[in-house]
Order: structure tokens, then C-alpha cells, then sequence
């Protein structure tokens, strides 16, 4: 698509300033994806505000020449959520950079949508608080994307997702109006629109600012990690753990291929014969209260025989496994240059079997897939690696993605945990939900965006094809037939 | 598996070396040019895409065809590869392992003589002309403080500050608004002279240019330290370590200068190549990787690599001697980006700092960030370079700390200019090199601002 026409540039440098509106063609491909390589389309120009003003005058410009406008905050998503599909404009919100208060009596924190997920926590610590929500990210998305994504992470499976944590939020309405939504405590009076913002995809309009709670850090913690000589085992002794109502703070899942990356970016030294490595945090806030939970948790996990028990012996070891299981994915860089990642939640009993249908996958169609992943949700992450310049490998990729995706819709699991829908899943949306369903999803949408103008085309399927592609399981993969040569 | 993945296929030539991104934006808000511009272009992400792009366009026009239809252009593309600092903070960033510094520097060597502006020719040729024949004596060099220092004295440059044209010159201008007090004490060093008992370990002192011309005393309050625990420090032949050529893309100047110093330096026999200066220490450190499959020099290369040490990491290596003052203040320790991100230096500076009595560290909120310096970044691009300072200087000023110290002359002299206190209220805060407060409290004197 071609650059906007010069008087709306105009326009929107008189709304942010000069160097704040990026036009050139090299300035505007970077834009052209984000952590999801598959998908790729060219914005016509991105805009860089930086108070809720700025957004509001550049939203208003949108909507009067009825341009459409996409959200990004660091553009780490992976369904392709930031992308300009139907043309229009970026709005990237990272220069929205400011914490603005963090009130340690009400525990709540004030801030600007651009601010990244770990400066905050950086700024809790000195009073003895943190942002619960993490996903492996964290260094770089912003908390106005894990907004937009309802973003999941490590210790969600105790303290929950970001929904649970966003008290209020600002939202400039796609007509440039600008919305208080909630409030500073947890109760809101009248029609919760809380919940439906959190998770939008920013099809909802844009939300520059949230009022976000945050809770004291635990203060006895206890990590540590299991080896598996068999997959299955340590899947099984994940439902035991569930099963007796154990509730750890984190509880990951790694396989072989993912601990010797892992081994190889950060030399943490896990054990690399092993088939499944586990990773468990215990917290409490008294230390007989966390020396009970891991009695128990040790015995449960006894009769699944790992291989190997480590403990972590100080808050820098504690520090180096989290960092090393939050640098996986990004670690698969060592193989190949590129991966393809599915985010299905599936119920945790199916574990085992889902896991092991998934390496069958893999190897059926000699792709090297690296699994890593939220196991106490049952949130599955299966990276398919791949390299873009490799045609035939593509092809391959695809087609295991979608039998992974069947083999996970199969056992009753749904499309994505925590990393959203986008462009990327849309048109596998008529997989779980009947017309209707979608019909008023639709009504919903329009209700705040009766012009279509926030993030158009993302998560509900756009156009009438996609019903009918996405039930094909042939190699004419949804996402290429319907929006012809994406790569 | 599969035949074709294969990891080491991946890393055989530099350009493979793009291949290791996976766009996945870890890299992302360590990056001070996205900081403070917030444009995806002036990230590494973007840096490494754009790159990939001059690289598939290049392929294409070598082998006459054009596989990329893409809409850009290597003009276009090559001012936000030069927007870069070559801080490597993103290296330290990144999981995935990707070499941005080889990337950037190969990248910028490949495209050196491009034109990007209509002034680019003139401006490379001038650069050319500082880094090969300025920068490489002494005397020059020495003749040139000592000029700078006769101007000062006529309050020449608080004249020209006050002309706004001479302000807006490029270059010109942003030196202005650098130009540092240069101390009044300067004691030649020259090669040839020596320090201490021959019967400790051989330290071939380094001097390099800015920090010699600028803050000489710096390598007397090494010198002392380094005696004071047993060392022979001595001063050989030598030239510009070369940093600046290279980070530049002047990599026939670069390897000149390192082999100059490679053969005059080795030939001295030394136990350590000892520098205080963060980005020569990491251009000599890389000699190595210059002079990879050059039949002559390899090994030499190798062996010079393997003896060079930064001045702080080599008081790491035996217990410190006893220190005998104590110096009662509060010090922030700037990592200069040289040091953390490109020689990987990260602990050892504020282990030495610890052991000085009376010292209190405090840390900063953003210990990774750079100064804005980079070289001669801050004059060829003072509206980034200054914006960066400013984040930098918000977090220092915070600590409300006595002294900030840096192990590199570039980050000492952007100091110098940023963090002069803006209003009255503010404590000014004197800055020094790590060193010359080893040297105070081993009892030499005159390095703390009265
Ligand atoms: C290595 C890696 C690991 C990851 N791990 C996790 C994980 O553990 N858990 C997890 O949940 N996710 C994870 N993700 C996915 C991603 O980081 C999250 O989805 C994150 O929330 C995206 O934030 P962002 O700032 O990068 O948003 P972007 O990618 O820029 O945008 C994502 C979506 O949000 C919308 N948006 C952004 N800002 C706004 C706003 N202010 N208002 C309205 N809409 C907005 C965009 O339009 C887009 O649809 C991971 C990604 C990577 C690359
Ligand atoms: S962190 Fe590394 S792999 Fe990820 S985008 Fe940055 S350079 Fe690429
Ligand atoms: S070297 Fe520094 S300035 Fe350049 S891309 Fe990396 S982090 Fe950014
Ligand atoms: S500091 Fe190093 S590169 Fe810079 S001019 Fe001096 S010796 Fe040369
Ligand atoms: S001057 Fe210092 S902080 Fe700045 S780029 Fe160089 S080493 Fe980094």
C-alpha cells in the first residue's frame, strides 16, 4: 500500500510533531510485521504520539478521512494483532512511556500504555510490590499490549492474567472521544466494560492509559526444577500435582530440544539427557506455610520418578532459571531463523496425549518443533522452527501447524491462551464459534466502531471466504488463500 | 531430523549472522536511539531488517538479478544504520545470540564509500584525514591540547558560545557545547619510560589519544595503582588503537593501526596489554578478529587479544594491597557500554570500587544504558545524542550521589558537558575515572575537586 497522501501527513505532524510521523518506505517496512514473521503488510504511515491528546487528535483525523489505524505498543505479539492488513496507519504508543504514580497504600500503580512490563516491576520493587502479570516478554512489550492480549505469563497459573489485574483503563473510542473505563478500586458501578476491553486486540479503539494493582512479593519462595527420563511421566505428574489442589506460582514444561537451546543461550547447565524438564515455584507468606506445600509437593511427585531434583540454593539461581525459561523461544534463534507458534489451552487431563500427538506431527513432516510451555494451565506453546527462504519447509510447517491445532481443537481446547487472535487465528475462529455467536461479536464491535477504522480484519474473520477455506485441511493454508502472498 | 537445519550452516558467513534474529523484539527497550525516538527503524530489530534488505538487494544487483522488489533503497536505509551508537546493549539483550556489533560494522565497512547526502564524500574525507594522520601522533595531538588550552585560558570558546551561528555549524556547534575544562595538570608519557620493580608482572600501559590528551592524569593515577600492587608498568611503541576508523567503517585505517601496535607492542613483551580506556580496550581486544585468516598475523593477533585487559579487571586478578584513606562519599558506577555490552566487563568494576574504604556504591535504576557519547556520535548527531543524555542524567541525578566514575573518555566527557547542574538547588557531581579514586585512597593526591 502506498504512502498516505501528503496533506494528511500533514495533518498528523501538526497533531505530534515533525519527527514524530514516519513516512519513508524504509521507516514504514519495518512496521510490516511483528513477532510473528509469517504475516507481513506494509503500513502507509505510523504515527508516534505521546499523550492521550495527541492520540485523540490523530484518532479524530482517522475517523474524519476514514483512515484506518492500528495500536502497536512494541510490536512483540504473535498472531500478527499490529499489523496495517486493510491499509492505514500505525499508532505506536512506546513514546507513552510514563509511570505516573505508584500509590504503595491502595497497592495500585498508575500508568501510561507504553510503559514496558518489567520497568514497572522495577519501579514496584522498592516498595516491596510487583505487577503480577509476566509473560516471558516482559524486558520488552508493553503493559498497553498485554491490555490489548489479555497477556498470560509464568505465574499466572497462581495469581492470574492481566484482566484480573487492570482496575481502570482510558480508552480513546475510535471517533477520538476519550473513555474512563473502571475505576481505582476493585468494584465499578453500572455496565462492566472492563472485561470486554481487556483482550480487545485494540479493536475497540486505543488505550493510552490503566490503573493497574499490584501485590506484595512473596516473601518465601522456593524453585526448583525436575528431570524426566519420559515425556508422559512428567505430563502425568503435572494433572497429580493439579489434581491434589497444589496451586504452585509457576509450573513450566520443557523438552529435551528446548533445554539444550536453552543451555546454549544462557550455560544454566540444565540436565540434557533428560526427555521433560519441569520448573516449579512455591510461594508463601510464611515459611512453615511453604515448608508444607513443598512436603507435599515432593511427595506427590515422587512416585513419578525424575531423574533428577535440583533446588534452588539463592535468589541469583532463582533469577538465572526464570531467565533462561523466559529467553526460550527467542533461544530457538540458534536453529532456525524463524518459528511458527501455536498458543491452544487444552484441558490438562489430555496433556500427555496432545503432547505426544505433536511430536508425531513433527515428525511426520520432519520439522523440528520445540515445546515449552504454561503447563499448570494446560496452555500449550508448540514452536514449529522454521526458515523463511526454505519454500518446501514452509509448506511443511503450515500443514503440521494445522494438524496440531485439530489435534488440540479435538480434545475440546480453544485457539489461544494469551497471545491473542489477530490476523493470524481469525479465520479459524468459525472453528469454535457458530455464525451467530460471531454475528454478535460483530454487534459488539460496532457498537464502539460503527465505521470498522480499530484494527480492522483482527479477530473475528472478515471476509465470507474464510468460512469456507478454514474447514479445508489442505496445504491451501487460511492464512494464504485468503489474503494471497503474505510473505 | 531433518538434513537442512543445521545451526552451524547458519553462522558461515557474517550475512548468515541476520539469520539468528527472530524478530522478536527482546532486544527492544534496551535500545537508546528506540528510547528516545520511537521509531522502530532507530531499534536493532528494525537496524537488522533494514539490513537484511541491503544485503538481498546487493545479492540481487551482484548477480544481475533483482530478487527483491521491495521499495527501498540503499540511501535510504544506510542514515538509520548510522543513527546506530554500536553501544551493543542489544547484544546483551538478546536470546538468540545475534552478533549485531559484526553485523553493523561489516554492514557499515561494505558501504562506506556510498553517499548517502550530497556533503557525505566531503565529511568522509575529513574523517579519513583526523583518523589516519590526527589521531595517530602524538605530537599533533599534545601540540593540539596545549592550543585548546591557550584558547580557553582567552575564554575564546565562552565568546563563541555566545554566537548563535557558530552554535548551529555542524559539528562545530555540538563541540561547543561539549568543550570540557581540560585539568591543568599534564605530565608527558611517553615510550620508553617505566614504573616500578622489574620483578613484577610486565604491564604494557596503552595510552590511546583522547584519553591521553584529555585526562593524561588518569594514566599517572593507573600507573601508581598498578605499582603500588607489584606491577612494572612500562610504555611501548605505539599508535591510535583504531576504534574510532573501525566503528566508522574505515576498516583498510583500522588494520593499519592495529598492525603497527600489534608488532611493537608484542615485540615489548608484555605479561598484559593493560588499557583505562573502555572502547580502545574493546577495538584491541577484537584484534584477534580483525586479522582472522591472515597468514602472518593470526597467531600474533591471537596472543595480543589474549594479554589485553581492562584496567579494572586486572586488579581483579590477585587480592588488592592495602588502601590507606579512607574516602567517605556516594559513587554511581557508569558501565560504559564498551566495557558491559561489547567486552562483556560487568562485575569486576564495582567489585574493585567495593574495596575502597569508606565508599558507598548506589546503584543505577538503568545500569545498561549508554551515554549518548559513542565515539564521535554525540557530534555527528547531537539531537539523539542528547536526548539520550537526558534519560541517562534523570537516573544519575536521582542518586544524589558525590562522584560518578567511568571507565572510558567519551563517557567522561559527555558527563562533563550533561550532568553540569541545571538549576541552583542542584549538587553539582564530580565525575572521575574508577582509577583516580584507587589512586586517592592509596594516598596520592589531587585527583578529587577540592
Ligand atoms: C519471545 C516472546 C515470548 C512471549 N511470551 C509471552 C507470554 O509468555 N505470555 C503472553 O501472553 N504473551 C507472550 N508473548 C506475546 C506478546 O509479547 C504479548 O502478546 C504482548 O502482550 C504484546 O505486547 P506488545 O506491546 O508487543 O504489543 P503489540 O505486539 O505491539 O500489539 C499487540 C496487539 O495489541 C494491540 N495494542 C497494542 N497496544 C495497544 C493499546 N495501547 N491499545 C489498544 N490496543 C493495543 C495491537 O493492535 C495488537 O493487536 C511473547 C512474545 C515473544 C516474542
Ligand atoms: S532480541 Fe535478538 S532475535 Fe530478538 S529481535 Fe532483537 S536481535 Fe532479533
Ligand atoms: S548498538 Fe545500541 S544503538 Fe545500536 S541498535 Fe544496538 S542498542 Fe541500539
Ligand atoms: S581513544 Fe582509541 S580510537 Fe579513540 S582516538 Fe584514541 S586511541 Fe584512537
Ligand atoms: S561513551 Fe560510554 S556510554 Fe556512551 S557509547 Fe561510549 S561507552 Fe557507551
Amino acid at each position: 500500500m502506498d504512502v498516505l497522501e501528503e496533506a494528511i501527513l500533514e495533518q498528523f505532524r501538526t497533531a505530534v510533531g515533525e519527527r514524530f510521523v514516519l513516512s519513508s518506505p524504509e521507516e514504514r517496512l519495518v512496521y510490516d510485521c511483528d513477532g510473528c514473521v509469517l504475516l507481513k503488510a506494509i503500513p502507509q504511515a505510523i504515527v508516534l504520539p505521546k499523550t492521550t491528546e495527541e492520540v485523540s487528535a490523530v484518532v479524530k483525523i482517522c475517523h474524519t478521512h476514514n483512515i484506518p489505524f492500528v495500536a502497536r505498543g512494541a510490536g512483540t505479539g504473535l498472531s500478527g494483532g499490529a499489523l496495517a492488513t486493510e491499509g492505514g496507519i500505525i499508532i505506536a504508543l512506546n513514546r507513552m512511556d510514563a509511570i505516573i504514580e505508584i500509590d504503595p497504600v491502595s497497592r495500585t500503580a498508575t500508568v501510561e500504555v507504553g510503559v514496558v512490563n518489567a520497568w514497572l516491576n522495577r519501579e514496584a520493587r522498592p516498595y516491596g510490590l510487583f505487577y503480577a502479570p509476566d509473560p516471558s516478554s516482559q524486558s520488552a512489550c508493553t503493559l498497553g499490549g498485554n491490555i490489548a492480549e489479555n497477556a498470560g505469563g509464568i505465574h499466572c497459573l497462581k495469581y492470574g492474567v492481566t484482566v484480573d489485574h487492570i482496575l481502570g483503563l482510558e480508552l480513546v473510542l475510535p471517533d477520538g472521544d476519550v473513555l474512563w473505563v473502571g475505576s481505582q478500586t476493585r468494584r465499578i458501578d453500572g455496565l462492566n466494560f472492563l472485561g470486554t476491553i481487556v483482550g480487545s486486540e485494540g479493536t475497540f479503539g486505543i488505550v493510552t492509559r490503566a490503573v493497574v494493582q499490584l501485590l506484595p512479593i512473596p516473601v518465601h519462595i522456593h524453585t526448583m526444577l525436575l528431570a524426566f527420563d519420559d515425556t508422559a511421566a512428567a505430563c502425568r505428574c503435572i494433572s497429580a500435582i493439579i489434581q491434589r489442589g497444589i496451586i504452585p506460582a509457576a509450573l513450566e514444561f520443557m523438552d529435551a530440544f528446548t533445554v539444550n537451546a536453552v543451555n546454549q543461550a544462557f550455560s544454566v547447565g540444565f540436565p540434557d539427557s533428560a526427555e521433560a524438564v519441569l520448573l516449579i515455584e512455591l510461594d508463601d507468606k510464611t515459611s512453615l506455610g511453604l515448608e508444607t506445600s513443598l512436603e507435599e509437593l515432593l511427595s506427590v511427585v515422587a512416585p513419578f520418578k525424575p531423574s533428577q531434583t535440583q533446588h534452588a540454593k539463592t535468589e541469583e539461581e532463582r533469577v538465572q532459571l526464570w531467565k533462561a525459561r523466559k529467553g526460550a523461544v527467542a533461544a530457538y534463534g540458534r536453529y532456525l531463523p524463524a518459528f511458527y507458534l501455536h498458543d491452544c489451552v487444552i484441558p490438562r487431563r489430555h496433556l500427555a496425549t496432545v503432547l505426544a500427538q505433536i511430536i508425531a506431527i513433527g515428525q511426520r513432516h520432519d520439522v523440528l518443533i520445540g515445546n515449552v510451555f504454561h503447563a499448570g494451565d494446560g496452555n500449550l506453546h508448540p514452536n514449529i522452527l522454521f526458515d523463511p527462504d526454505n519454500q518446501a519447509m514452509m509448506t511443511r510447517v503450515l500443514k503440521a501447524g494445522e494438524e496440531i491445532l485439530d489435534a488440540c481443537l479435538t480434545v475440546g481446547g480453544v485457539l489461544s491462551g494469551e497471545h491473542g487472535i489477530g490476523i493470524e487465528k481469525s479465520a479459524y475462529m468459525s472453528r469454535l464459534f457458530t455464525p451467530e455467536d460471531l454475528a454478535r461479536m460483530a454487534g459488539l464491535k460496532r457498537l464502539f466502531d460503527p465505521k470498522n477504522l480499530a484494527n480492522p480484519e483482527k479477530i473475528l474473520p472478515h471476509r465470507s471466504s474464510c468460512g469456507e477455506n478454514n474447514t479445508a485441511t489442505s496445504i491451501s493454508h487460511p492464512l494464504f488463500t485468503q489474503h494471497g502472498a503474505w510473505i | 531430523m531433518t538434513t537442512d537445519i543445521n545451526a552451524e550452516n547458519l553462522a558461515d558467513s557474517p550475512f548468515d549472522l541476520l539469520k539468528a534474529c527472530i524478530h522478536c523484539g527482546m532486544c527492544l527497550s534496551t535500545c537508546p536511539t528506540y528510547r528516545v525516538t520511537g521509531s522502530e527503524a532507530e531499534s536493532p530489530r528494525g537496524r537488522l531488517y533494514l539490513m537484511k534488505h541491503l544485503d538481498m538487494k546487493h545479492r540481487g544487483a551482484e548477480s544481475g538479478t533483482q530478487t527483491n522488489e521491495r521499495i527501498t533503497s540503499a540511501t535510504g536505509i544506510l542514515p538509520h544504520l548510522d543513527n546506530c551508537l554500536g553501544c551493543l546493549s542489544c547484544e546483551t539483550a538478546c536470546p538468540s545470540g545475534v552478533q549485531y556489533g559484526e553485523l553493523l560494522f561489516k554492514t557499515r565497512k561494505d558501504w562506506v564509500s556510498h553517499p548517502r547526502t550530497f556533503w557525505y564524500p566531503l565529511q568522509r574525507w575529513v574523517k579519513q584525514l583526523i583518523f589516519s594522520h590526527v589521531l595517530t601522533h602524538r605530537k599533533w595531538l599534545v601540540s593540539g591540547r596545549h592550543f585548546y588550552k591557550l584558547l580557553q585560558r582567552f575564554g575564546v570558546f565562552s565568546w563563541l558560545k555566545r554566537l548563535t551561528w557558530a552554535r548551529s555549524l555542524p559539528w562545530v556547534g555540538p563541540a561547543l557545547a561539549l568543550a570540557p575544562v581540560i585539568p591543568h595538570r599534564y605530565k608527558p608519557l611517553h615510550p620508553g619510560l617505566s614504573f616500578g620493580n622489574t620483578s613484577g608482572e610486565r604491564v604494557a600501559l596503552m595510552l590511546g589519544c583522547v584519553m591521553d590528551a584529555v585526562y593524561n592524569h588518569v594514566h599517572w593515577a593507573t600507573i601508581q595503582v598498578l605499582v603500588e600492587n607489584g606491577y612494572y608498568v612500562y610504555i611501548p611503541e605505539q599508535t591510535c588503537c583504531g576504534a574510532l576508523a573501525h566503528h566508522a567503517g574505515e576498516e583498510a585505517i583500522a588494520r593499519d593501526l592495529a598492525q603497527q601496535n600489534l608488532v611493537s607492542i608484542l615485540h615489548s613483551n608484555p605479561d598484559w596489554i593493560v588499557l583505562n580506556s573502555a572502547g580502545c580496550g574493546s577495538t584491541m581486544k577484537e584484534i584477534s578478529k580483525q586479522f582472522a585468516g591472515d597468514t602472518v598475523f593470526e597467531e600474533k593477533a591471537k596472543h595480543f587479544s589474549e594479554k589485553v585487559v581492562d584496567i579494572m579487571v586486572l586488579l581483579t586478578k590477585k587480592p588488592l594491597r592495602p588502601m590507606k584513606k579512607r574516602l567517605s562519599m556516594t559513587v554511581v558506577y557508569h558501565a560504559a557500554c564498551h566495557l558491559q555490552h561489547a567486552q562483556k566487563v560487568r562485575l569486576e568494576p564495582e567489585a574493585v570500587l567495593r574495596q575502597i574504604p569508606g565508599i558507598d556504591l548506589i546503584p543505577l535504576s538503568e545500569p545498561e544504558l549508554c551515554c549518548g557519547s559513542a565515539g564521535i556520535y554525540n557530534l555527528e548527531h547531537p539531537e539523539i545524542s542528547a536526548d539520550i543524555m537526558a534519560l541517562k542524567r534523570l537516573d544519575i541525578i536521582k542518586t544524589q550521589a558525590d562522584v560518578l566514575v567511568s571507565g572510558n573518555p567519551g563517557c567522561l566527557l559527555q558527563f562533563a558537558a550533561g550532568l553540569r547542574p541545571q538549576t541552583t538547588e542542584e549538587k553539582p557531581i564530580a565525575i572521575l575515572h574508577p582509577i583516580e579514586l584507587l589512586a586517592e585512597a592509596y594516598g596520592y593526591r589531587g585527583y578529587l575537586p577540592q
